[in-house]
């Protein structure tokens, strides 16, 4: 039994680093980045990057040896190097993996067409907070008539424009594409590690040539050091962060707003099920008479109308109009009632009609067939047999419900102001607020295997045939 | 037995019906006799931090407790700016690049545990110093750096400084753009004239801050505002509800006594000269559902509303004018035209529909883009939002100078031209020559499953089809909407602009080739011409000679067509006539302190 309840809660696991992974792939991988939204409108590119970086979007999705850095490519003066902007291409595996596939430069252009006048042209490619103990990886693409040369220099941040050291230099040969890998070995001379803008020059000589495909890469010692893992190791420590909608602690947000989801949903719960269990029972006894047809009518009806009708003829009337109830709020017991009692008569007509037709189920066994027979009374049959019978299908369904009432109900709460969870789940979907979904989902995931648990638990308890291993 | 349930079933209801009859109707809570309390709905609020306040809900909460140096006149128009903390306007040195403030002496932040003895602090310059930085520091994200960014000497530099991960960024690191000789001097030093900096030093970015309440409160300063403003936070629940009581220690302010044409008829001046704020406590609340805003609101307990569109018919009669039903329940109807402009725009890296590359290719792009502007029909969209809009003409806004109401282009709805146009680029009846294939485009826009955005795009594919284009609209989320600007995705997109001072540049950025995405710039739009003439104007103090640069940079604008421009938004809004000196204002984020409520 204890093994089995370790074992079952183990499984929150590989639960939640699967909802996680989830919600990942949605909104970090095919979603992107929230940096330029965070930047708001007034947004430069540089501002927008240096927001990624302290967010750690720039770092890869799950895994890499190779973190893509931003740079700022400007033509050298005077000479005629032109942009060339074409097609984006499709980012995905980069974006993944940081597997070197794809042929997108981070700044959105994808070449510079080098028209010499005379001479050499340049191309200067600015790398901000450079880090001179890394490694750096430049590629490009070069399309160049024969006789051509390429060099490619490096600057350190700091250093005088005569000393850059040639960290490349190549005659192209013919006149198909080339794929050039400059490599950038890291340095001792800690004099010119102090993270400024480093500056690499593409300097080729000789000919018309395009160079497209531009990417700059940083080496990373710690392939794990990623945007995933990242949020994974967040969760293990049980830190959600902030939101990025509100800026608040997102425990706390989830503290305030359990308490005021809890008194609506607990009560809309409790009350359901005892109701919907109690007139079952009704119906079962009083099986196809009026009385069981009306409820199955009642119920059918109710279970067609959309619970927003119910919330908004409620509201109209009960608060509106006659003024019983407050018409928005969450000050005391009173800006509750209502609310509470739409939510039980929104959901019981799917309950009723279902605790019905477990009730009706167990009333034909054969083992209520005996009871009868030996004589036992219809009520004695009813409350000793059938119920307990009956208990396991409902327990199954109750249980199932129990985490939900902790993620509020979304419609009672936007029109009632209860500022509960469930508002606080749906606003955060619509404007993208990934933190607090994934604490949300993190909650959910766990809070849904303790009940599952905890379902089992009341298998055993209800039916003695049932052995947990 | 099945009579017992009955029973308890009856017990049941009965209780919750006596219950029910028992809680009475309830209002909202109401003041104590002769307390002036205002009710209004608050939004969702991105906390207190005036670094961080970058949204228009956000930032009418933080008006309220913290204040600048400066802020706009409430009556006069054209707008010019006042001074609040500042003792008077600025000195400006000869070449623009030298502005001095004295700051009003005797002004405290209010009583806060964050100061010693929990009494609050006098102002003084270097809490504009620190608030600066505080909106400089990239580790605080600010989306006000713009204000300061590249216009102030070393502030770059500082924001670099700031940029390390690992080390706490240095307050005490001197930006030597700003200094404060002494406590009540604070000169501000420019790269380059920035006759805009009058008006970003309204905004809640430039706020005196006191580095106490910061350091105090750390991580949660967002939920405890210490400001020297005419409120004070008195409870937040947070999602729910915030209240505002009057802050005792308010530095004083008089309403004022110049006002605009036609205050004076209208009652605006009877308070000319009388101490600040009217109003003893202000409640806000976070209605998400426009149903209850609305019911709310009818029963007296918010005193304004806005219009949706479903509600217009039954408020607003034919003639514009409020229904008689509204008038007799003291409800005043508000227009309010907006500064802002709504736009379609086209991607210049749109090997269709942008700039060009071959000269043959500029001339026919420029000419199916202003096919397709001209084949929109502002008039149709004017009649589906129920007159909400106003047609606009170009990307100047309503109240801003350089803006002509009565201005008309030649690239406007006229469904001949339309059709001429899109031939001469190649596309007669919409069929491309070379390939006999029909033309199609795609329209992204935001707001997704947003009913009034569907609309919207349904009418531009139905404009589009009419001279033969067949475009396929794209919604998303807002978010997602973003991301695809900022990496170029989209051919032609929907978007819009709030001004956020009054003065055509802010708006003239839009196109301004630097600027490109992921910048402002989500046209991508590049022209040599109009980048020099920006960077003139930039520099440029406030006189005819650089409205006329406006409107010639408007007009290429139009021509060139990077974007369809369609709409100023106007605004319906109803009130209650119980609130008193109430002025229509395009940054109204502190005009609370203004307003009475009459008892009613």
């Amino acid at each position: 039994m204890t093994a089995y309840i370790i074992r079952r809660l183990l499984s929150v696991i590989p639960i939640t680093l699967g909802v996680l992974l989830l919600v990942f792939l949605i909104y970090r991988v095919i979603g992107g980045d929230p940096a330029a939204r965070l930047a708001g409108k007034n947004a430069t590119p540089a501002k927008i990057e240096q927001i990624r970086k302290t967010f750690g979007y720039d770092k890869p999705k799950f895994f890499g040896f190779w973190v893509q850095k931003f740079f700022r490519a400007q033509p050298g003066a005077g000479l005629g190097v032109v942009p060339v902007s074409g097609q984006t291409v499709w980012e995905f595996c980069l974006n993944l993996c940081s597997f070197r596939l794809a042929v997108v430069s981070a700044s959105g252009q994808t070449g510079w067409n080098f028209k010499p006048a005379q001479g050499a042209t340049r191309l200067a490619v600015a790398l901000p907070d450079f880090d001179a103990r890394q490694r750096y990886r430049m590629e490009f693409r070069v399309e160049a008539p024969q006789g051509c040369s390429l060099r490619v220099l490096l600057a350190h941040p700091g250093a005088k424009p005569e000393n850059q050291p040639i960290i490349l230099e190549k005659s192209l040969s013919n006149n198909a594409r080339t794929f050039v890998t400059a490599d950038i070995a890291p340095t001792v001379d800690l004099d010119a590690a102090d993270g400024g803008t480093a500056q690499v020059t593409v300097e080729i000589t000789g000919g018309e040539a395009t160079v497209s495909a531009l990417q700059v890469w940083r080496a990373q010692s710690n392939p794990f050091d990623s945007q995933f893992w990242q949020i994974v190791s967040q969760f293990a420590q049980l830190n959600f962060g902030k939101s990025l909608q509100s800026n608040q602690r997102i425990s706390r947000m989830m503290a305030d707003g359990v308490v005021p989801s809890l008194c609506i949903t607990t009560p809309i719960f409790v009350i359901e099920f005892v109701v919907a269990v109690a007139l079952a029972l009704l119906c079962a006894y009083y099986r196809n008479t009026w009385l069981d047809r009306t409820f199955v009518v009642i119920s059918i009806v109710g279970m067609s109308v959309s619970g927003l009708v119910y919330i908004m003829l409620g509201q109209y009337f009960f608060s509106f109009e006659l003024g019983w109830f407050p018409v928005w709020g969450f000050e005391g017991i009173n800006y509750v009632l209502l609310p509470v009692v739409i939510g039980v008569v929104a959901s019981i007509g799917g309950s009723l009609r279902f605790y019905r037709t477990i009730m009706l189920d167990e009333m034909y066994q054969d083992y209520v067939r005996t009871a009868f027979a030996k004589g036992a009374s219809q009520r004695q049959v009813l409350f000793k047999h059938v119920l307990k019978n009956a208990l396991i299908p409902i327990l199954t369904n109750v249980v199932v419900a129990i985490p939900f009432l902790y993620t509020g109900s979304l419609m009672l709460e936007s029109f009632f102001g209860i500022p509960g969870l469930g508002r606080m789940t749906v606003d955060a979907i619509y404007t993208g607020d990934e933190p607090v979904l994934f604490a949300m989902v993190f909650i959910g995931s766990v809070v849904f295997v303790i009940a599952n648990l905890i379902t089992d638990l009341c298998y055993t308890w209800a039916d003695p045939r049932i052995r947990l291993q | 037995m099945a009579f017992s349930i009955q029973r308890g079933l009856g017990l049941l209801f009965s209780a919750l019906t006596i219950c029910a009859a028992g809680c009475g109707p309830s209002a909202a809570p109401g003041g104590k006799p002769g307390e002036m309390v205002y009710y209004s709905e608050g939004g969702d609020i991105k906390g207190f931090d005036p670094a961080k306040a970058s949204d228009v809900d956000t930032a009418l909460a933080v008006y309220k407790v913290y204040e600048g140096l400066l802020e706009y006149d409430y009556l006069y128009r054209p707008y010019r700016v006042v001074p609040i903390l500042a003792e008077s306007l600025p000195e400006i040195s000869n070449d623009g690049l030298t502005y001095t403030f004295r700051i009003k002496k005797g002004v405290r932040f209010q009583d806060d545990p964050c100061f010693p003895g929990g009494k609050g602090r006098e102002v003084t310059a270097d809490d504009f110093i620190y608030a600066f930085k505080r909106v400089m520091d990239t580790k605080n994200y600010s989306n006000g750096s713009w204000v300061f960014a590249e216009h102030v000497v070393g502030v770059d530099e500082w924001t670099k400084a700031s940029e390390d991960p690992k080390k706490p960024t240095d307050y005490s690191r001197p930006i030597p753009g700003f200094e404060a000789p002494d406590r009540y001097t604070l000169r501000i030093r420019l790269l380059r004239p920035y006759p805009q900096l009058l008006w970003v030093l309204t905004m809640q970015y430039t706020f005196a801050m006191p580095r106490e309440a910061v350091e105090f409160y750390g991580d949660d300063f967002l939920n405890h505002p210490v400001g020297t403003g005419p409120y004070r936070l008195k409870r937040w629940q947070r999602n729910y509800r915030m209240e505002f009581e009057r802050n005792p220690t308010f530095h004083g302010q008089l309403y004022p006594s110049e006002g605009a044409p036609g205050d004076r008829e209208k009652g605006l001046l009877a308070d000319a000269g009388k101490p600040l704020p009217f109003i003893d406590r202000i409640i806000l609340y976070n209605v998400r559902e426009y149903y209850t805003w609305w019911q709310m609101f009818l029963r007296g307990q918010i005193y304004s509303v806005g219009i949706s569109k479903d509600y217009f018919n039954k408020v607003i009669n034919p003639d514009l004018g409020l229904t008689s039903d509204m008038a007799k329940r003291g409800i005043v109807l508000r227009k309010e035209p907006q500064m802002d402009v709504y736009y379609i725009g086209f991607n210049w890296e749109d090997p269709v529909i942008g700039g060009g590359k071959t000269p043959d290719e500029v001339v026919r792009h420029r000419k199916l883009r202003q096919a397709i502007t001209c084949s929109f029909n502002q008039d149709q969209i004017k009649q589906t939002y129920a007159s909400r809009m106003i047609p606009s003409a170009g990307p100047i806004t309503p109240g801003t100078t350089g803006y002509d109401p009565n201005k008309i282009y030649r690239w406007r709805y006229n469904p001949e031209l339309a059709r001429k146009l899109i031939a001469e680029a190649g596309y007669p009846d919409g069929k491309d020559t070379r390939t006999g294939k029909r033309l199609h485009l795609t329209l992204d826009m935001g707001g997704a499953g947003d009913a009034e955005t569907r609309q919207l795009g349904e009418m531009y594919v139905g404009f589009a089809r009419a001279i033969g284009v067949d475009i396929t609209l794209n919604f998303s989320l807002q978010p997602e909407h973003w991301r695809k600007l900022e990496h170029k995705e989209s051919q032609m997109f929907s978007a819009g602009w709030v001004m956020d001072y009054p003065d055509a540049q802010n708006v003239l950025q839009l196109w301004y080739g630097p600027n490109e995405a992921p910048g402002v710039n989500h046209c991508n739009y590049k022209n040599p011409e109009f980048d020099k003439l920006y960077e003139r104007i930039l520099t440029m103090q406030d006189s005819p000679e650089r409205t006329a640069l406006y409107q010639k940079m408007a007009d290429m604008m139009v021509e060139d067509c990077p974007a369809a421009f369609m709409f100023h938004r106007l605004i319906y809004a109803l009130l209650r006539d119980w609130v008193e000196d109430f002025k229509p204002h395009d940054f109204p984020y502190p005009n609370v302190k203004f307003y009475r409520v009459r008892p009613h």
